[in-house]
């Protein structure tokens, strides 16, 4: 596989991915408790399929504030 | 954008667990032909520690009725046959001093019918076991809807999928009873 998108932004993967002019789709991917104050969308999973990328996403909590501020 | 959810997955999982259960179960329902599976689940006591009965010899089916042990360790052979006898197997295990014999008697047509009627049993147990994981998934997309985690259109998506699982699995059990039967009936 060419591209590796694991753990990077949906945005970001679909804007190099639209760049290249590739075909691609999306699946969301929701756990039993998802977050409900996600702010990040990114991908978990990546296969070549029928010659196109599907991109399973994930939503993560990727502002943390810590007790250290 | 499509979408996948954990408590589909769980189902899936769920359900090939209830089908080789089911599998397990019908199994040990003896239609009468000889089968090494069969001694699957005896212990034998082995110097003391509980040992399956496959790993303290050779199993094998030399005729359609009968079954023999060849025993890696002949000192144990009243240890094995003691296990037998205490199984819920219904045979009366025979010895030559090295090797056990196990002959399976021929079952009559009526014994054939209630062995039938019991994997039928079964299998409907295993079918209501599918439909309860279905209603486990349901309630889960039911609660992701409510709090708006799933949009309705993934709800309806999610809710034709685990339908589409369960009838698969539905017409595997029933694949299985159905071979079962042709055993059992098998004369």
């Amino acid at each position: 596989m060419k591209y590796d998108f694991l753990g990077v932004e949906l945005k970001e993967a679909e804007r190099i991915l639209k760049r290249d002019k590739q075909p691609y789709s999306i699946v969301r991917y929701v756990s039993y408790r998802p977050y409900t104050d996600a702010d990040s969308t990114r991908v978990l999973r990546m296969r070549f399929r029928n010659g196109i990328y599907e991109l399973l996403v994930g939503e993560f909590i990727t502002n943390v504030r810590t007790s250290q501020g | 954008m499509q979408i996948k959810h954990e408590a589909l997955e769980t189902a899936a999982t769920k359900m090939d667990k209830t089908l080789g259960v089911l599998r397990k179960e019908l199994v040990s329902i003896r239609a009468g032909r000889a089968n090494a599976q069969l001694l699957d689940g005896i212990m034998v006591d082995y110097y003391g520690t509980p040992t399956p009965i496959n790993q303290v010899g050779n199993i094998a089916a030399p005729e359609p009725r009968l079954l023999t042990i060849s025993l890696w360790d002949a000192s144990i052979l009243h240890e094995v046959e003691k296990a037998i006898q205490a199984s819920d197997l219904g045979i009366n295990p025979a010895n030559d001093g090295k090797m056990i014999r196990l002959a399976f008697p021929e079952i009559t047509g009526e014994k054939r019918q209630e062995l039938v009627k019991l994997a039928k049993k079964k299998t409907e147990e295993a079918k209501v076991a599918i439909r309860a994981i279905r209603r486990d998934a349901n309630e889960v997309f039911k609660k992701d809807k409510k709090a708006s985690i799933v949009t309705e259109d993934d709800y309806e998506i999610l809710e034709k999928e685990i339908q589409t699982l369960t009838d698969k699995k539905t017409k595997e059990a029933e694949e299985i009873l159905a071979a079962k039967e042709k055993e059992i009936l098998e004369i």
